[in-house]
């Protein structure tokens, strides 16, 4: 009987919540003098439940400003992952420093879903404590993790340099060499050289190619010269690509061979890295058979 | 005499220099002023939607004004300040304002338009567009080079509705070189190109100038500051081309 009550009571309870229309401006208003109350009722309404209205909540909460953090960092641990991604990014906009740890413990839990956001959120509000859980993401073994660490550590740039090369020094599996390479290549420190150098033997040497070039440090240049004679077409192109910024007259002969490469975009890198590196006009042969000079792709 | 001949020379000089500066005082627009433009799209086509460009923007990217909806007459009205323009009506079949103008929606050609002081008209025919430059022809179908992959959201889940843009410059800033078709209820799509090279790729929800907050996007990359170059060979369809879209937050 107490159990059929209960039950009742329950069901009546989810129809007032149903039925009753919510205030969202007066609810605002009142979030907007400070009304811890209604903040938490906003922070409440991101989740799975308001899939209508959770967008306009947010853009709300953005517009309020960081007075809602508070509320906003109850919500972090939540078990609902739509308002933990809410939450999280509204906290990264604000740049909320309180929210570090949080976020990091959210972004090493492989349990939770969206975990994306914390790599983002952490890249958005930044700090030396930001950068330790950002590293570790790299070898995370969801791909979207990955990408959004590797993203914030290059906007950190230089704060991340000496852990992703302490990162490096140590063995790692492939996934995540390749994206603390590439993120180094952003980041575009000299210091990276001795680091990236050895890895021109590991499974990411492709990316790491890319990441010499974009380092832009003539000590790399033998070691591209080296690799364009590589099996793997896409290092060919990656080392034709990183020596046009760098390369020189020099090493103008030894690049010349690729314009008669079996690949076509190895050939038409080539053409535009020996203009950048000889200052004359070069063509290679399209995939028409046809000589013609590439086209400027940076405009 | 030599000296009278010398005067009337000079005479002459100054009263053209005159006539010259004359002609471009009067020719100079008022931008301080509004002045209003009327008129009618013909066949009468209701619903179509005038767009005004300053001469010298991009006539495929943002408008500097556009017009509500003509009336059912074909009527429409705007206010504008003084100028050169280029106007070109259009009207879409998917009711949208924004985005590529395909086979079967109406536009006008680009009509340069001095809007001057005092009341401007303009009339102007949008016939159905026949053909398109961005989709491809039935040839460029069957040459299989291209891409394919899935649309995913951040729980993993296909997404429909959203589009693939695809770039030759890694800016990605410009018009986009193709656009594909919305994506259906698994996600999946596959693009044909006209030919291979390198490309750039995002896939979004709505067109139009730089992703806004809580629109859906996602860029083909690795985290880096560029895109990923995606290269295409001729007569390939590189597979796994897979774009998971996150909100713009």
């Amino acid at each position: 009987m107490v159990r059929l009550l209960l039950v009742f009571l329950l069901l009546l309870a989810g129809c007032q919540q149903t039925t009753e229309p919510v205030a969202l401006d007066e609810l605002a208003a009142k979030a907007r003098a400070g009304n811890s109350q209604a903040l938490e009722q906003l922070v409440a309404m991101l989740g799975e439940g308001g899939e209508r209205t959770n967008d306009r909540v947010y853009a709300l909460l953005l517009e309020i400003g960081d007075v809602a953090v508070p509320a906003l960092l109850s919500a972090v641990s939540s078990n609902d992952r739509i308002q933990r991604e809410f939450a999280i990014a509204a906290l990264g906009n604000f740049k909320a420093k309180t929210a570090v740890a949080p976020i990091g413990v959210v972004l090493e839990n492989p349990q939770l879903g969206r975990r994306y956001v914390a790599a983002w959120a952490l890249g958005e509000i930044g700090g030396s404590a930001a950068v330790p859980p950002l590293v570790r993401a790299l070898a995370d073994s969801d791909e979207e993790v990955r990408k959004f660490a590797t993203r914030s550590l290059i906007r950190l740039n230089r704060q991340a340099l000496p852990p992703l090369l302490e990162f490096l020094r140590q063995p790692q599996s492939p996934v995540a060499t390749t994206a603390a390479v590439r993120a180094l290549g952003d980041i575009a420190d000299p210091a990276a050289l001795e680091v990236l150098l050895p890895l021109l033997k590991s499974p990411a040497r492709a990316e790491v190619v890319t990441a010499l070039g974009k380092l832009k440090d003539p000590r790399s240049v033998e070691a591209l010269v080296a690799v364009l004679r590589d099996p793997d077409w896409q290092v060919r192109m990656n080392a034709a690509t990183a020596l046009g910024p760098i390369g020189t007259e020099q090493q103008a002969p030894a690049l010349e061979k690729l314009l008669e490469d079996d690949v076509n975009v190895v050939r038409e890198w080539a053409a535009r890295s020996l203009e950048m590196m000889t200052g004359r006009r070069y063509t290679y042969r399209n995939e028409a058979g046809e000589n013609v000079q590439p086209y400027n792709i940076y405009h | 005499m030599k000296r009278f001949g010398q005067g009337v020379v000079l005479l002459l000089l100054l009263a053209s220099l005159g006539a010259c500066s004359d002609q471009s005082a009067s020719d100079r627009p008022d931008e301080n002023k509004l002045v209003q433009v009327q008129g009618q799209v013909v066949a009468p086509l209701e619903k179509a939607v005038l767009s005004i460009y300053k001469q010298g923007m991009d006539l495929y990217g943002p408008v500097f004004a556009m017009a509500d909806e003509t009336d059912r007459e074909g009527r429409f009205q705007i206010s504008l300040p003084a100028g050169d323009y280029v106007a070109v009506v259009r009207k879409r079949v998917n009711g949208l304002n924004v985005g590529p103008v395909v086979a079967g929606d109406n536009r006008s050609e680009f009509i340069p338009l001095k809007v001057r002081d005092g009341m401007t008209a303009l009339n102007l025919t949008a016939p159905v567009k026949v053909g398109d430059n961005r989709r491809l022809s039935p040839q460029d179908a069957a040459s299989l080079t291209g891409f394919k992959g899935q649309i995913t959201d951040a729980d993993g889940r296909p997404v429909e509705g959203v589009r693939i843009q695809v770039y030759d410059h890694v800016q990605m800033s410009e018009r986009p070189k193709y656009v594909s078709e919305k994506t259906g209820p698994d996600g999946r799509f596959q693009m044909l190109l006209p030919a291979g090279g390198t490309y750039y790729i995002c896939a979004r929800d709505n067109f139009g100038g730089p992703p806004k907050l809580g629109d859906l996007y996602g860029r083909y990359d690795q985290g880096t500051i560029e895109p990923s170059a995606l290269v295409i060979r001729k007569d390939h369809i590189v597979e796994g081309v897979n774009i998971r879209v996150n909100k713009i937050w």
